[in-house]
């Protein structure tokens, strides 16, 4: 009598759980990238835009997101490498306490632009699933791809999308 | 073990060592488990020292050493294992608050547990096994989790199966590797409120069958058979004003030897300055009698029943109420080395019990609970 | 109310409420709003150790146990 039960309610919470997942508007590949303008280190304003003419790499990105701490120094390399072919990598840093953000940075140097969003406004408006999320824009301002997550296999993939897009027309 | 170092059967103490079941097994191995892999490896120590005592007699004393180790492999699995030793001395009460005579019990316990994780980029699964030997006492335990998250990962759900097969032997008085076999499974779910919210809910039910009395006390006789089932709620709620979080909990529990038990427990954790975290604690219990429980009629002597009758007259099985309150201090000496210590006082008595009566003729009982431990990460 | 009955209630009803109430009323907390969540202490796993001290030490000494996860296996404890 109870295995029946406990059958009767996997079923009913596993669909339960179907209709609960109600994702945020996502944006999809070939969508054009929105403009927003967010405040940098020293409150400089950082603008993305279509007409950047730059191959953008966006990462959103928490210092209590683990993940995030291992993308650091292979977005200071991509940086590094392809900054004269027109590459510009922006960390968008989500913390709602600024100090958090400061302490992370304070240990992990950085060689890209840090943009600061401590309302999430941008996350919204880019469609951020879960952390990290980077997202690929190309030359003419329109999302290639979107990524949610950090780890070794997902490197190399994304520097050869990163090539392919410095190299494609705008 | 020489004749010697054993006293008599009635002398033998509950807790850890050369004991037996009375009511069904073993705690879970481990709650709802983390959805990613562990950043780093950490390895663990962690000693107990546990004393209880009655009215002018201290009884069960328990020295116990545990090494644990959690290693992620490849971002996607995580192995975790551990041992445990347990050094049980002392002696408990054969019936009631009585015991037979003067003696005293010594006797060491280890138990081993591992487990594999696989990390999905929406859910786990695990497996684990886990065996504990001791004089008397052989028990194997296999299982089977995995959990399930929605798109956000704000819902979560969980479910497991376990099996352990256990073996009592204690010759001398004809329980001759008698089985016991546990079947038991979990089914939980787990869900975020707010940014500063998370709760939840866990079922599990379980079957046992098998030799289930507990021979070193007076007259133990119980069913061959018992299910259980409890129902534990929990949640996490963050006080942005402090920093702190309190952790609170429910359970209830029911089984077919028509024990019914509410346990309540609070934590307050607070982060303090130098990397120092402390959280008091307080946990409340409240159980009534199995329906074979044998209350006094004619104390200090046992209840006189038939050998053939289904009975029991250890405390455990009596109706009471316990409070427990206790402190933990943990301090994080560098990135790599956290270092944690924990007391805890708890008393047990048939008056405390809030709701109806507690069983007469049981003395209070207390315990002093001291847990050390340091963790390494790697 | 028989056992059997009890348990059928408690094991069937209390998650069934508990997920359609989840389901409907909150707004999902979005994955930029999860700091706090990823703290320790506000995840139910706790310090592995301390748990199955606490768990085995309540478990000699009461008449319940359980509630949290299944396996595990026994110990002539209780």
């Amino acid at each position: 009598m109870p295995r029946q039960l406990a059958r009767y309610l996997f079923a009913t919470i596993t669909s339960a759980l179907l209709f609960a997942a109600t994702p945020t508007s996502a944006l999809e590949a070939g969508d054009s990238t929105p403009e927003i303008e967010l405040p940098g280190t020293g409150g400089t304003p950082i603008r993305i835009t279509r007409q950047s003419g730059k191959v953008l790499y966006l990462d959103f990105w928490a210092s209590w997101c683990g993940p995030c701490r291992q993308s650091f120094p292979w977005m200071n390399a991509m940086q590094e490498k392809y900054k004269a072919q027109g590459l510009q990598v922006i960390g968008i840093n989500v913390d709602a306490q600024g100090d958090d953000a400061e302490k992370f940075l304070a240990k992990m140097p950085t060689k890209f632009t840090i943009a600061y969003d401590p309302k999430g406004n941008s996350a919204r408006l880019f469609g951020v699933k879960g952390m990290p999320t980077s997202l690929l824009i190309g030359k003419d301002g329109k999302v290639i791809s979107q990524h949610i997550g950090f780890n070794d296999e997902s490197r190399d993939k994304m520097e050869q999308a990163i090539q392919a897009a410095l190299g494609a027309q705008k | 073990m020489a004749a010697t170092e054993r006293q008599s059967r009635a002398d033998r103490a509950p807790l850890g060592t050369g004991i037996l079941f009375a009511a069904l097994a073993i705690p879970g191995i481990l709650p709802a488990q983390a959805d990613t892999a562990p950043e780093r490896a950490q390895i663990s120590y962690k000693f107990l020292d546990y004393q209880d005592s009655q009215s002018g007699w201290e009884r069960i004393g328990v020295h116990a050493r545990a090494l644990s180790l959690l290693v992620p492999i490849a971002g996607e699995w995580s192995l975790e294992g551990s041992i445990t030793s347990d050094s049980v001395s002392g002696a408990s009460p054969a019936y009631h608050s009585q015991r037979f005579r003067a003696g005293q019990m010594q006797d060491q316990r280890t138990g081993r547990d591992l487990k594999v994780t696989r990390y999905f980029p929406r859910g786990t699964l695990s497996v684990g096994i886990a065996d504990s030997r001791e004089s008397d006492y052989v028990s194997k335990a296999f299982f089977v989790s995995g959990s399930l998250s929605s798109e956000d990962k704000n819902t979560t759900l969980s479910a497991g199966l376990g099996k352990s097969s256990d073996h009592i032997n204690v010759p001398e008085i004809g329980v001759n590797n008698e089985p016991k076999k546990v079947h038991d499974m979990m089914l939980g779910i787990t869900q975020t409120l707010t940014p500063t919210d998370i709760v939840q809910l866990t079922v599990t039910y379980a079957e046992a069958d098998g030799y289930l009395s507990d021979p070193y006390k007076y007259r133990d006789h119980r069913p061959d058979s018992k299910y259980q089932t409890a129902v534990l709620g929990r949640w996490n709620h963050h006080v942005s004003a402090t920093g702190g979080t309190t952790r609170l909990s429910y359970r209830y529990y029911t089984d077919s030897f028509d024990i019914q038990a509410h346990t309540l427990t609070a934590e307050y954790v607070q982060p303090l300055p130098w990397e120092f975290t402390v959280t008091p604690i307080v946990r409340l219990h409240s159980q009534s009698a199995a329906s074979f429980y044998l209350d006094p009629v004619n104390p200090p002597f046992p209840t006189i029943r038939p050998r053939s009758d289904i009975q029991s007259q250890d405390q455990r099985l009596s109706a009471f109420g316990g409070a427990s309150l206790g402190i933990k201090v943990s301090k994080r000496i560098s990135p790599d080395l956290v270092v944690d210590g924990r007391y805890e006082y708890y008393e047990q008595r048939s008056s405390w019990r809030p709701f109806g009566n507690g069983s007469p003729g049981i003395e209070p009982f207390r315990a002093n609970m001291l847990q050390l431990g340091i963790t390494y990460f790697f | 109310m028989n056992l059997y009955a009890r348990h059928t209630m408690l094991v069937a009803i209390v998650p069934l409420l508990l997920s359609t109430a989840a389901c409907s009323l909150l707004e999902p907390v979005q994955a930029w709003e999860k700091g706090v969540l990823s703290k320790p202490e506000m995840t139910f796993d706790g310090d592995h150790l301390e748990s199955k001290y606490n768990e085995h030490i309540y478990f000699s000494k009461e008449g319940a146990s359980g509630g949290s996860g299944v396996g595990g296996g026994g110990c002539g404890c209780n």
